[in-house]
């Protein structure tokens, strides 16, 4: 089974992204955040295999969150996917300079999400 | 705020479209600039960098409760006020996101945390204005530039 911490500021969201990965069918034990400094402190805990964070939250912005466990040797195996609702270019690369696995943009399907994680977990179909 | 700058219509409507299509699973008519009579909820998100000011979104409440129902899989009637306000707030997030990077993709734009709008920042005459759940506009949108 496949640890994942979503990580959202907003708890409907949070509900939303939860109810999605369930709709996926994978086996996953889903864990959630409401920022980034909250999502650290659980991330040490449960060592996620996969991180799905929004960026723009209180606290401690999903930004600094890549950084930090990019920077963390005990979470050197956890991916990090980004869910934003900021498409612009130029904050998606910076995202992928940063250390993120993969970026989508809200709204997201669940279709969108199962795709990302099975590409950046290497499950194979 | 001013209204120098516009956000051309075919935009926001394609973006509000995608997102309620997406998130809600419902159609959405674009009725341009109208007036939303019923009890609104009102939220705002602000941006910044090349251009700045703030996305407003007026979402009757009827609206915002049957949102609520479809976003988080509620029986009719079920949805709190608080979830109601919680989940036009992540609309705003959403769909000042999808339309400000549809309008300038190329623009490094930040956002705030969404936040509600007082009563004296509502906005009942709406530039652009949506029906989701009948014929009367019970959804706008106003974008404003300082």
């Amino acid at each position: 089974m496949k640890r994942v911490l979503v990580v959202d500021d907003s708890p409907v969201m949070r509900h939303y992204v939860a109810r999605a990965l369930k709709m996926t069918g994978m086996n996953l034990a889903i864990h959630e955040a409401e920022n980034g400094r909250v999502a650290m402190e659980k991330a040490f805990q449960i060592l996620p295999d996969v991180i799905i964070t929004d960026l723009n939250m209180p606290e401690m912005s999903g930004q600094e969150l890549v950084a930090r466990v990019h920077a963390a040797a005990e979470l050197s195996a956890t991916r990090v996917l980004v869910l934003s609702a900021d498409r612009s270019d130029g904050r998606v690369g910076e995202m992928t300079r940063a250390g993120a696995d993969d970026y989508l943009t809200k709204p997201v399907t669940p279709e969108a999400l199962k795709n990302s994680l099975m590409r950046i977990l290497e499950v194979r179909p | 705020m001013s209204h120098l700058l516009n956000v051309p219509e075919n935009v926001v409507q394609s973006a509000i479209g995608q997102i309620f299509q997406t998130m809600y699973f419902s159609e959405t008519a674009y009725r341009g600039s109208a007036r939303i009579e019923a009890a609104m909820l009102g939220t705002a998100v602000s941006f910044s960098g090349e251009v700045v000011g703030e996305f407003r979104v007026a979402v009757s409440a009827s609206l915002a409760g049957r949102m609520a129902e479809d976003f988080l899989a509620l029986e009719p009637g079920e949805a709190s006020p608080e979830q109601m306000e919680a989940i036009v707030m992540e609309f705003a997030n959403v769909a000042c996101g999808a339309t400000m990077s549809a309008w300038r993709p190329e623009a490094n734009l930040h956002y705030s945390v969404p936040g509600p709008l007082s009563r004296e920042g509502h906005v009942s005459e709406c530039p652009y204005c949506f029906s989701v759940s009948g014929d009367s506009p019970d959804m706008g949108i106003d974008i404003r530039f300082e």
